[in-house]
């Protein structure tokens, strides 16, 4: 599929309906699964998809192209679902004292979880991580986006990111290496 | 910019994260989507309607307070607290505090010279006060 021709399909109103829902149908995984890593639960996920896809619908005109539009689309996902987990922690208030507090509970919670065992303690770890962290090594290790790439969709310097992802394979390490100590002793 | 990855399959996708999904999800999104664009594009007219009106609502009912706040206390105005005090009260104070010439002159009677003589007011009481009530004024005095 050529990016650039679907960009004009969807600026041209005759066309934009046809091209929105090959849009949709291209990018959906890519973002639900983004998505999904950061907020956790299925539903959530959902609701900010829709409403990234709603925004993108909307506001096709003004995309300058000034990055690609999967840089974007990335862009847009992300800063939703960031704001989907403040508006939570402030609407929750004193319920949640941490980020990490409330995506352990809805792990713990996530019927739709079919990883092993080695999988659940990847993800234990990686949820422990700070915010940033956290996005950064997703976006490295899951979605295997390289750092230029990430960069443009989060707005951090490379060297910020490399240090980052640095950091987050360090603490998930010493993580996994502590479960696997406990399971021996 | 290269997007490498996006060339990648859907179950190689889908594959990579341990966590499943409800059947059928991506199948059906597109078509959600598309149902959710038509009912917005249906429905901005009623929305934008009541985002015009609430501001003027919100002034209307903020003008409606403010004028209820000035003019309800001056209706409880100082005449009508006396109108609404108790007979008795009143009664007392036509017979101790008011004299029998403000009395005449609140109710539209003939003006008195306050210099005149008790024969000269005698013969006025008897010509403008009954019988009745020129004893119970004597009885007063």
């Amino acid at each position: 599929m050529l990016i650039n021709s679907l960009i004009e399909r969807l600026k041209d109103p005759a066309q934009k309906r046809l091209a929105f829902h090959e849009l949709v149908s291209t990018y959906q995984r890519r973002l639900y699964w983004h998505i999904r890593k950061i907020v956790l639960d299925h539903d959530d996920t959902d609701d900010i998809l829709q409403t990234v896809f709603m925004k993108v619908w909307s506001s096709i005109d003004n995309f300058r192209e000034e990055s690609s539009l999967y840089t974007w689309l990335f862009r847009i996902a992300t800063n939703e679902a960031l704001t989907f987990l403040a508006q939570k922690k402030k609407r929750k208030g004193f319920f949640i004292h941490s980020d990490e507090e409330y995506l352990l509970d809805k792990f713990s919670a996530d019927q739709y979880f079919d990883g092993d065992e080695l999988h659940r303690n990847l993800m234990l770890a990686v949820l422990k991580l700070p915010e940033k962290q956290r996005i950064v090594f997703n976006m490295k290790y899951f979605d295997e986006m390289k750092y230029e790439q990430i960069s443009e969709i989060l707005g951090t310097s490379v060297g910020a990111l490399k240090a980052s992802y640095h950091h987050a394979v360090k603490k998930i390490e010493e993580s996994i290496k502590i479960v696997i100590d406990n399971e021996i002793n | 910019m290269k997007e490498n990855n996006e060339n990648r399959t859907n179950q190689e996708v889908d594959r990579r994260y341990p966590f499943q999904l409800p059947e059928g999800y991506f199948d059906a999104l597109p078509e959600r989507l598309m149902s959710n664009i038509e009912i917005e594009r249906k429905s901005p007219k009623t929305l934008t309607f009541h985002r015009l009106l609430m501001p003027v609502l919100s002034v209307a009912a903020s003008v409606a307070i403010i004028l209820g706040l000035i003019y309800i206390p001056s209706m409880f105005s100082s005449s009508e607290k006396i109108a609404a005090g108790k007979s008795a009260d009143i009664e007392y104070y036509l017979t101790y505090q008011l004299s029998a010439l403000a009395i005449f002159e609140t109710f539209g009677e003939p003006v008195v010279e306050k210099d005149l003589g008790y024969e000269q007011l005698e013969e006025v009481l008897i010509a403008t006060v009954s019988e009745y009530e020129l004893i119970d004024f004597n009885s007063v005095k």
